[in-house]
């Protein structure tokens, strides 16, 4: 081969992988860095610079005055003309959220009848893989973490046989994997530098104080090909408590998208401002972005329905409390998010009605009340689920609630239950479809997360009903014909 | 005047009246994004492969010239400035990159031998540029797409011409083993 047309085929064959002109939202990202403030964790940093900054001033102000020579220091002048203002600082973000609430109510309906708690028969179980989080057409998803790496796997329940769909990277971890319809979403997460030496110390996060890098991939079960979607790098700490350590993005997906909220922006006065952005998984294209100006803690699909929930600084950068968020719902592409609820802890949102209808249900810690709510997407008008009866009989007072799951017209969350010796146990509550009291199931355990698939209930976490440290499930339809 | 913005409550950026050397900043800044983020984003397009990674490797390029705006002393050497950023910063990613998206075109359904074999030709080259590691890409991409001598190349990847001359070398040399051992492929002769 020639050397003239070796190096033209070289050349072909880069071309090819050249993507073209920038997209719109590049220029929307870049446009919005002006108005990112520096690093949080570069701060101390800066104001050393500032200080060596004054300084050179200082020295070269001094020589300035001894040589009778001016020289500049800082920044160079306007690469160009301060004409018109280019394309790119006109960010067009998709419809941003609406700053008015809206009222959504509903007139308190007549709790429906009570129904005792129902128990659950270890004969109506069935067991499941530890680590489940996805279940569909007789087959488990699962996460299991091991000696050679973190991995999901498909597990058919019938047969026990089991395929690894992804084997991560040693200390690569996986967040909120998501099965969609013909793809497996998950956020990686790494650390580039290695963890400190904690010295026998606690508590003590050893990756304190490193960005954690992230990256959102695909992979489509039909052909085990895999994707990333996107991929980055957070810095900012949210929320201290006694580990401060950098948090990942919260992610959600559904079909043929994803939804996630990275912190890039950083705005005077909103120190926890985030960027929700959701991109088809099929060919990575943008479909809305929304500014916040607190910190996204969950998001949520279903269709092109969107929710996040948005919290704040109560008491100055990094103050952030998780569970006091304000539940933001957008019905569609084409509409701002608008404030649904306050004091949020959880949410969840799904193709729950009888009719095949969304809804997004929340739950509400506040101390002007709390309970769980559920409403249609399409009119996002709230239902309040009343609490479980016998909550007392379980031994205490109720508590928090949380993980919440829609499925097959259903909605399940953990309730917590405090003891009058302070502590602690958790219950699972199901409402059945229509209806609007919560009823116990109990019998499984102490969860820790539940779930829902193939019309089950299922429940993970230690002593579950199944016997084992893994998982279990009961068809719905079984709880609804005996009375739960 | 200080420099002014607000975030409304869930909304966009509303910026205020923003004036003196934070005006003359963002507008510099502004200008010469405008300038350089279309062959920013095709260059780093062509090292990574990937255009959703290539957008973030630009991104955060153009983050940290926004932060090191003021070590820009000369004006004539901002390209190469700026380029040398977003080299880095693919670099970095190549280097952490574990996952290797799958872009590979399916091959041609029914074409004819000719077809099949520029399909081989171009997958052989595409594998092989693929598996260079991260140096002897950027070198090969620094030359042979942006069209940059040897001095221009060292002055975007801080190293010494003759480092860049000795890459390159290797780089075509591997390349050039792989595709004559694609020539050997079912369907690869020329």
């Amino acid at each position: 081969v020639s050397d003239e047309r070796f190096e033209r085929e070289i050349r072909d064959a880069l071309v090819e992988d050249e993507p073209g002109a920038a997209p719109s939202r590049l220029w929307t990202r870049v446009a919005a860095i002006p108005d990112e403030a520096p690093r949080r964790d570069a701060r101390p940093m800066r104001a050393i610079g500032l200080l060596a900054a004054a300084a050179v001033v200082i020295a070269a102000v001094a020589i300035a005055g001894l040589s009778q020579r001016g020289e500049t220091v800082g920044p160079p002048a306007s690469p160009s003309p301060s004409g018109a203002a280019p394309s790119a600082s006109a960010p067009a973000v998709s419809p941003s959220a609406s700053a008015s609430p809206v009222a959504v109510s509903a007139t308190p309906a007549a709790p429906t009848t009570a129904a005792g708690p129902f128990t659950v028969d270890p004969s109506m179980v069935q067991a499941l893989p530890a680590g489940v989080f996805a279940l569909r057409d007789g087959r488990a998803y699962t996460l299991t973490g091991a000696a050679g790496g973190t991995t999901v796997s498909e597990v058919e329940l019938a047969t026990g046989r089991s395929s690894t769909l992804v084997r991560l990277a040693n200390g690569h971890r996986i967040a909120s994997p998501v099965l969609t319809t013909d793809a497996i979403v998950w956020l990686e997460t790494w650390y580039g530098k290695p963890p400190i030496d904690c010295k026998g110390l606690t508590p003590c996060n050893p990756y304190a104080n490193q960005p954690i890098l992230w990256a959102i991939n695909a992979v489509r079960l039909a052909d085990n090909r895999t994707t990333q979607l996107a991929s980055g790098s957070n810095s900012r700490v949210s929320f201290d408590g006694q580990t401060p350590s950098a948090q990942p993005p919260a992610i959600a997906a559904d079909g043929d998208r994803v939804a996630y909220a990275i912190d890039i922006l950083r705005v005077a006065g909103a120190p926890e401002a985030s960027l929700v952005i959701v991109r088809t998984i099929s060919t990575g294209a943008v479909v809305r972005q929304v500014n916040t100006s607190g910190y996204v803690a969950q998001v949520g699909l279903a269709g092109e329905a969107l929710f996040y929930r948005e919290a704040q600084d109560v008491g100055g950068p990094g103050t952030v409390v998780v569970s006091d968020a304000t539940l933001m719902v957008a019905r569609s592409d084409a509409e701002a998010p608008r404030r649904v609820g306050d004091h949020v802890s959880d949410a969840v949102i799904g193709n729950g009605g009888i009719g095949g209808d969304t809804r997004v249900a929340w739950a509400r810690e506040g101390a002007t009340g709390s309970g769980v709510s559920v409403a249609p997407v399409d009119t996002l008008v709230a239902t309040p689920i009343q609490d479980p009866d016998g909550l007392g009989s379980q031994g205490g007072t109720g508590g928090g609630r949380f993980g919440l799951a829609i499925e097959a017209g259903g909605l399940g969350w953990i309730t917590q239950i405090a003891a009058a010796d302070g502590s602690w146990s958790s219950v699972i509550a199901l409402c059945r479809p229509g209806g609007n009291r919560g009823n116990l199931v109990v019998g499984t355990g102490e969860p820790d997360a539940i779930l829902s698939g193939d019309g089950m209930l299922i429940w993970s976490g230690p002593g579950s009903a199944s016997g084992t440290s893994g998982a279990g499930g009961v068809l719905l339809d079984t709880i609804w014909s005996r009375g739960g | 005047m200080m420099s002014g913005q607000r975030l409304e409550r869930g909304g966009t950026v509303t910026r205020e009246a923003i004036g003196g050397k934070d005006a003359e900043r963002r507008r510099a800044f502004a200008a010469f994004t405008e300038r350089r983020l279309d062959r920013a984003y095709r260059l780093a397009g062509v090292i990574l492969r990937e255009p959703v990674e290539a957008e973030d490797a630009v991104h955060d390029a153009s983050l940290a010239a926004w932060l090191h705006w003021a070590d820009l002393r000369d004006e004539a050497k901002a390209d190469a400035w700026f380029d040398r950023i977003v080299v880095n910063e693919c670099r970095a990613r190549l280097r952490r990159r574990r996952i290797a998206p799958l872009t590979v075109p399916d091959p041609p359904d029914a074409a004819g031998p000719d077809a099949y074999r520029s399909f081989v030709e171009r997958d052989v080259l595409h594998a092989a540029v693929a598996g260079l590691e991260p140096d002897h890409r950027i070198v090969v991409v620094l030359r042979h797409v942006s069209g940059f001598s040897l001095a221009e190349i060292a002055a975007r990847t801080g190293v010494p011409e003759g480092t860049v001359k000795s890459r390159l070398h290797y780089a075509l040399r591997d390349l050039r083993a792989a595709l004559e051992a694609g020539d050997r492929l079912p369907g690869g002769s020329r």
